[in-house]
């Protein structure tokens, strides 16, 4: 019995040890200026090595890849959408590496979520890619779909599997780093109204937590209420007015996450008080109003462009695919500030003050090839046509 | 189905439309694909369909007792004892079975227990304590776990691998029904359909509506408390929000397995039907690509489809009634 016992301790010791050195093997491998992006990071987010760093595909190319996604009600996950349909699915099918991309949308119920990846593998799909789910709920379903062959990428958010890949900007460094910016905006004092977006999802989660310990710093501004915005603009709105409708204490700025800061704006604008400084995140909306109103605030940040978090993804997928060997099970971006130059340069003078679209980093500016390179054990072009 | 469910189908006409609308439902998931009818397809419909059959089923015995005593706090309650589950149990270091069941099924009964005897005693309507519930519960579910994490204990982590029909997942369904066919031979299922058709008239015939009311939340307190239980092994983790989902689906399940929100009709057969053929819906609509609008049509699909079967329905309830 004791023997027994020593056994199991000594194979508990074992993995451990194990874990520590499979954690170190990942990140550590990624270059010292990419380490850096890894420094404030969400303690949730698995930083270890890739399960997938010998994996080959079962068939292909062509690939056929499914798109789960949560939820649709928002021009985020629009623009997201659309980058697949309408740039990446057929620049991968004319480069012969990708047949098909099978879409579903699960409104935010982890049950069909699961449901739906699992019909995915079960009809030999050979790449998931999600969004910014349910950091554990989908795990089971994720092992199931890697020991049927098909690896699976949470694009814009982590899931907390040893099985996923994920990919997204730092977002509990962008949160803290937005955070800070609005914080020095208001000289350090005065009264935040906080906008999460989804509480309970990954990024929304990270946003805030690293948002929140970066305004603890400064003990003079005080987080005067939280509501949530589900990173649609009319419902913050809403969300927005409510609280400045039943709460006259003076507001100094709002710090809201990315891709509602247009509903969050318009609330400010209804409620008739002084314009404060309000956080954006790439919303073409709230930047047109900025370019109409250039003394408003003085940077933006590309937080989770949609289309570059999922060009990236795609890209990453299709290097996994490929079987170039990923290093890391997160890659992680920094979040990019950009000022008004940038803005002009990219919507017109008249700009559309609803529009739906997204300011986002230029094609490479995202996850550069030279960048993405050194995540991979045996790089090459991910776009490089099959013969 | 069993030879008793057929007998039960031909005699009970409210269930023709939820078993007709399986069957097309079945044939229609057939010409898609057959992704559904292998080893792994159908484990994978038991593990994600049981916690919306269990969660219907335990709003059936509540609806039935009247009063219009829908349980809208069903979902939130399950979301409860998942993260209380995960949180206080697991997180302290509790992981034996009998106790996690037990306190599952134990912590569903009671809160069902509390409600039933606000309902009766304090004498407000069951949809303003069950609403209240929903939301008291919802908020609590936050502030006991934050947000999404923690793990199933480990003898649990299996169940939601999904690999295997005869699951311990399917286990939980089979206990929920023989509960349910061990109380469809007691005097208390006959009262229980009294008192929703009628409540006064059950009173003045002697009928004990007040004991009947609290059995009733009481079996469905403890079926809630089974569906946490295949929950959380769905999910193999805690999670405080999603819970708040299953209240609506378990509602549309059991209209659709024909059971009247009015009382006194409805039955276990039925809500699973219900279940069953909104998670066939919601299979189904997955096997179609519909690319950009995707999750517009399937919403709208999902809509009409309920609409119509409702209809048809209600179709059946009135020329029967005409007749």
């Amino acid at each position: 019995m004791m023997e027994m016992l020593k056994w199991t301790l000594r194979t508990l010791t074992a993995v451990g040890v194990l874990t520590t050195v499979a954690h170190a093997d990942g990140v550590d491998q990624l270059p010292a200026s990419e380490q850096e992006i890894y420094k404030i990071v969400d303690p949730q987010i698995p930083l270890g090595a890739s399960a997938y760093k010998d994996f080959k595909p079962k068939k292909g190319p062509p690939w056929k890849i499914g798109y789960a996604s949560s939820y649709a009600g928002n021009t985020w996950r629009a623009a997201a959408l659309d980058a697949v349909m309408n740039d990446l699915l057929p620049r991968s099918k004319k480069a012969g590496l990708v047949s098909d991309v099978v879409v579903t949308q699960s409104d935010l119920k982890d049950a069909v979520q699961i449901q739906q990846m699992r019909q995915m593998v079960d009809d030999g799909v050979d790449a998931i890619i999600i969004c910014c789910s349910n950091v554990t709920a989908l795990n089971q379903t994720i092992e199931y779909a890697y020991n049927h062959g098909v690896p699976v990428f949470s694009f814009s958010g982590y899931v907390t599997s040893p099985y996923a890949i994920n990919g997204a900007a730092n977002h509990a460094q962008g949160g803290a780093q937005m955070a800070e910016w609005l914080a020095k905006k208001i000289n350090g004092k005065g009264n935040v109204l906080l906008v999460s977006g989804i509480p309970g999802f990954a990024s929304s989660d990270s946003f805030d937590k690293g948002a929140k310990e970066a305004l603890a710093k400064y003990p003079d501004i005080t987080v005067v209420g939280e509501v949530a915005g589900k990173w649609t603009d009319q419902v913050a709105q809403v969300e927005v007015q409510k609280f400045l409708a039943t709460n006259p204490a003076q507001i100094d700025g709002i710090l809201t996450q990315g891709a509602q800061e247009n509903g969050v704006l318009n609330a400010m604008l209804q409620s008739g008080r002084p314009m404060v400084p309000i956080t954006l995140g790439g919303e073409a909306s709230a930047a047109c109003y900025w370019r109409k109103n250039p003394d408003w605030v003085d940077a933006s940040f590309h937080i989770w462009p949609p289309r570059r978090e999922m060009q990236q993804m795609w890209e990453i997928m299709l290097r996994t695919l490929e079987g170039q060997g990923p290093k890391v099970q997160t890659f992680l971006r920094p979040v990019l500030p950009y000022t008004i130059e940038e803005v002009r340069a990219a919507i017109p003078e008249n700009c559309d003050l609803n529009s739906t679209d997204f300011v986002e980093p230029k094609a490479d500016g995202w996850f550069p090839a030279a960048v993405a390179d050194q995540y991979f054990e045996r790089p090459a072009d991910p776009w490089k046509p099959v013969k | 189905m069993s030879s008793n469910a057929i007998r039960q189908l031909a005699r009970d006409r409210s269930l023709f439309v939820p078993a007709g609308l399986f069957i097309v439902l079945l044939a229609a998931v057939a010409t898609r694909g057959h992704g559904l009818f292998t080893m792994n397809g159908i484990a994978g419909a038991i593990l994600v369909a049981t916690p919306l059959i269990l969660t219907a089923l335990a709003i059936t015995p509540i609806v039935m007792a009247g009063r219009g005593a829908v349980d809208l706090s069903v979902g939130p309650l399950m979301g409860f004892i998942n993260v209380t589950l995960i949180t206080w149990l697991v997180g302290n270091g509790v992981t034996n079975p009998v106790a996690v069941i037990g306190w599952a099924i134990g912590l569903g009964a009671a809160f069902q227990l509390i409600q039933a005897l606000v309902i009766i005693y304090v004498r407000v309507a069951p949809i303003i304590v069950t609403l209240s519930g929903f939301l008291v519960l919802s908020g609590i579910n936050l502030m006991v776990m934050s947000r999404p994490g923690g793990v199933a204990p480990d003898w649990m982590l299996s169940w939601g691998a999904g690999t295997s029909v005869f699951s311990p997942v399917l286990f939980l369904l089979l206990v929920a029904y023989v509960v349910w066919a061990g109380l469809r031979r007691t005097m208390f299922y006959r009262n229980l359909r009294m008192t929703g058709s009628d409540e006064r008239m059950a009173y003045t015939s002697g009928v004990p509506v007040d004991t009947v009311r609290i059995i009733a939340h009481v079996v469905g307190g403890a079926f809630t408390g089974l569906a946490a239980l295949s929950y959380t092994s769905l999910i193999s983790s805690g999670d405080p929000t999603q819970g708040s989902t299953y209240t609506l689906q378990a509602v549309t399940a059991l209209v659709l397995g024909g059971a009247s929100l009015s009382g006194g009709r409805g039955g276990a057969l039925g809500s699973t039907l219900g279940a069953i053929n909104m998670f066939l819906i919601s299979y189904l609509l997955s096997t179609f690509n519909f690319g950009t609008v995707s999750g517009f049509v399937t919403q709208m699909a999902f809509g009409l489809i309920l609409v119509g079967s409702l209809l048809v329905n209600v179709f059946v309830i009135c020329r029967r009634a005409a007749a």
